[in-house]
């Protein structure tokens, strides 16, 4: 062992170690154990070393082993976690309705600038949305730091990066985006600037948008972004063909309930800073908030409840003659009085506000508000946005209440309440709670609130009104709309204000297997030349939901088909052109 | 065997079991860095495709589309009457009959006005083309 150099101290000094000749057998047993061990635990070490070398992606191959399928699981740790705060949202069909995104945001010390004014000019060329003299005014200030612009796009930021100035500095920020603009702007409301939802469905679900675990799972909501455009592009037409203050609209699934498109005018763009919008403005019409007495729409759940009950039937005389007076002085006129016997279909059709009122004195108070509790009304919807009415009941519901909600008047429900009601109308008689996330698999079905006889009924008297009533121009060829036509007077402190109406129109298609309830509504419309100087809602409202449906059946997957006429010949019989 | 070569081979294995440590020490070291470049690839693109989404959206969005279809494209909404349930409802052509050409989709360009010094061949094409 003279790589120990052992053996040479044996010779000079044999004693050198432990002194003792007899044990020198006994160090060299122990020096040879020792370095065996030695030995073996290098070829341990060589084996395992050699053996990891041969392994899949070893030392010669260059490939990194991560991209091996069986180191799958492996890959999947390594992936980063989401570094978003919010999770995205889309529609029914997958589209991105809103997302957060890595952006820039710019400040400046104003201390450090030389030349204020060049800057200033500089970046009111590269940055529009301030004028120049804010630019100097921020950039002269006394302070050592100046928040100067929010969502940088790239090509800003290159052009800022281009001046070379130093005191501008760039800040990573997260900024929420809606791609889409204005088009979902009530339903999905926006977020403030540190990132919390103050509105709509971001208000709704922040807990949800932000919890940790989920950032990267988006929500699918109910909307699908073609029909919300589509009833967008038709309520904005209407809007200033009419030179309406506002308008509101939606599309609902009479089954399950889901809203496919709700919109409300005048509306706002999410994308831009808070201080931009005009709040004002923004709530002056809601399709889900908004309270409104909208008229003769109501006449339908009157004729619903009677017929129900069994009180009238289609054949049913009742004597709209003369004006109906009512305590208090007042009449309930008729706004087309055909001044004559009227049948059931024909006091729906020709929107009989008297025939209304004596049906509901039969139904009884009691009744009515019953039936009105039962279809939603009166009680708050469980929509998912936070602005939504409170429920609300008239102050008084006494025998004249009871005449004038029968037509409309003297109860105020939100637009969003109008279609769930209507979808039981129209769904075969279940109770439809609105939502706006995407249900998947079987509906729930609702209580049933009228039987499927009368929900045929109901829908045959409202393809009626649209063929031979108020809501003609809302007939979509092939696609058998039926609805009812609503125009209000709008109640101004106490009283109503004279030729300033609200119009709006509740239909459904298609009305032999009704899929799906539209609503629309213009606030304060003015008739023009089309309509011959006419705002009530068959000349307003109802061409809209024409003009809507046909756009959106064919996305829809609604077939237009010829019609059954005789599903309604025998409410037809009972019609009296005149 | 003597102990020399046993000897010589322990040291040979020892310098090459310590070669093959450092070797394979620095060849972690450099799949941990590509790991890391990976993941902060893997970030960035995770981003881009983040934007690029949104991007589709905005590009994508109905009210643009049906602008540019305005403008582009000689296609009109569709009717009720023209969507058929099944194709064996579309009757055959006639004998002898020509399909008409395919004018395409594309909105024609608005010919440029004719200009007086143009040769009559070149008005006549404009006005065709409108």
């Amino acid at each position: 062992m003279t790589a120990y150099g052992i053996s040479a101290a044996d010779q000079t000094d044999p004693y050198a170690l432990t002194g003792r000749p007899s044990s020198f057998a006994g160090i060299r047993l122990r020096l040879m154990l020792m370095v065996s061990g030695f030995v073996l635990l290098f070829c341990v070490l060589l084996v395992r070393t050699i053996s990891l070398g041969l392994e899949e992606g070893g030392v010669s191959r260059p490939a990194p082993a991560i991209s091996k399928g069986a180191q799958a699981p492996a890959v999947a740790t390594l992936v980063p976690e989401a570094r978003h705060s919010r999770a995205d949202l889309i529609d029914r069909t997958g589209v991105l309705l809103g997302t957060s995104l890595e952006s820039s945001a710019l400040s400046v010390n104003p201390r450090k600038i030389d030349d204020p004014d060049r800057l200033a000019r500089t970046l009111a060329k590269i940055l529009p949305a301030r004028g120049e003299s804010w630019y100097r005014e921020q950039l002269t200030s006394s302070s050592s730091f100046r928040w100067l612009a929010r969502q940088l796009t790239p090509r800003q930021k290159v052009a800022i990066n281009a001046i070379g100035e130093p005191a501008l500095v760039f800040h990573k920020t997260e900024e929420r985006v809606y791609p889409h603009g204005r088009l979902f702007a009530h339903a999905l409301g926006r977020v403030s600037v540190d990132g919390a939802g103050v509105s709509g469905v971001e208000k709704y679900f922040d807990d949800r948008l932000r919890e940790a675990g989920r950032l990267n799972e988006p929500l699918q909501l109910s909307l699908d972004a073609r029909v919300q455009y589509a009833l967008t592009d038709e309520l904005s037409a209407a809007m200033r063909a009419h030179k309406a203050k506002g308008a509101a609209g939606i599309v609902m699934d009479v089954r399950s309930g889901e809203i496919v498109a709700i919109k409300t005018l005048p509306d706002f763009d999410p994308n831009l800073p808070a201080e931009t919008i005009d709040n004002t403005q923004r709530f002056q019409v809601s399709a889900t908030k908004g309270a409104y007495e909208l008229g003769s729409i109501f006449k339908t759940f009157t004729m619903a409840a009677a017929l129900e009950d069994g009180l009238v039937d289609f054949a049913t005389e009742i004597d709209a003659t003369k004006p109906l007076r009512v305590a208090g002085g007042h009449w309930i006129r008729d706004d087309h009085p055909k001044a004559r016997v009227l049948t059931l279909p024909e006091a729906y059709v020709y929107s009989s506000n008297i025939a209304s009122a004596k049906i509901a004195l039969d139904l009884g108070q009691e009744r009515q508000e019953q039936f009105l509790r039962s279809l939603g009304f009166l009680a708050r919807p469980t929509i998912e946005v936070p602005e939504v009415t409170a429920a609300f009941a008239p102050d008084q519901w006494h025998e004249v209440e009871t005449m004038t909600i029968a037509y409309g008047h003297g109860i105020t429900a939100s637009p969003l309440q109008l279609v769930q009601a209507m979808a039981t109308m129209v769904n075969g008689g279940r109770r439809v709670d609105a939502t706006l996330v995407k249900k998947d698999g079987p509906h729930h079905q609702g209580e049933a609130v009228i039987s499927p006889a009368t929900s045929r009924k109901v829908r045959q008297l409202m393809r009626l009104a649209v063929e031979k009533g108020t809501g003609g121009y809302a007939n979509a060829v092939g696609y058998r709309v039926g609805g009812k036509t609503g125009t209000a007077e709008i109640a101004v402190g106490g009283g109503y204000a004279r030729g300033r109406v609200r119009s709006s129109f509740l239909g459904a298609f298609p009305m032999d297997d009704p899929r799906y309830v539209v609503f629309t509504m213009l606030e304060e419309p003015k008739g023009n030349e089309r309509t011959h100087g006419f705002a009530g809602a068959g000349w307003t409202a109802a061409p809209i939901v024409g003009n809507v449906v046909s756009r959106i059946a064919p996305i829809l997957g609604v077939h237009p088909a010829r019609e059954d006429q005789s599903l309604y010949q025998r409410a037809a019989l009972l019609i009296e052109d005149d | 065997m003597s102990w020399r070569v046993i000897n010589g081979l322990a040291i040979l294995a020892a310098v090459f079991v310590g070669v093959s440590v450092v070797l394979l020490k620095n060849e972690v070291h450099e799949r941990k860095a590509s790991i890391r470049a990976l993941k902060a690839e893997i970030r960035e693109h995770q981003d881009a495709i983040r934007v690029l989404n949104a991007e589709w959206a905005l590009l994508a969005s109905p009210g643009l589309l049906q602008d540019r279809s305005m403008r582009f494209l000689a296609l009109m909404p569709m009717r009720a009457e023209q969507i058929v349930e099944s194709p064996a409802v579309v009757p055959f052509r006639r004998k002898g009959e020509v399909a008409p050409a395919d004018r395409g989709i594309l909105l024609k360009a608005r010919a440029p006005k004719p200009k007086p010094s143009r040769s009559k061949t070149g008005q006549a094409k404009s006005e065709t083309e409108s």
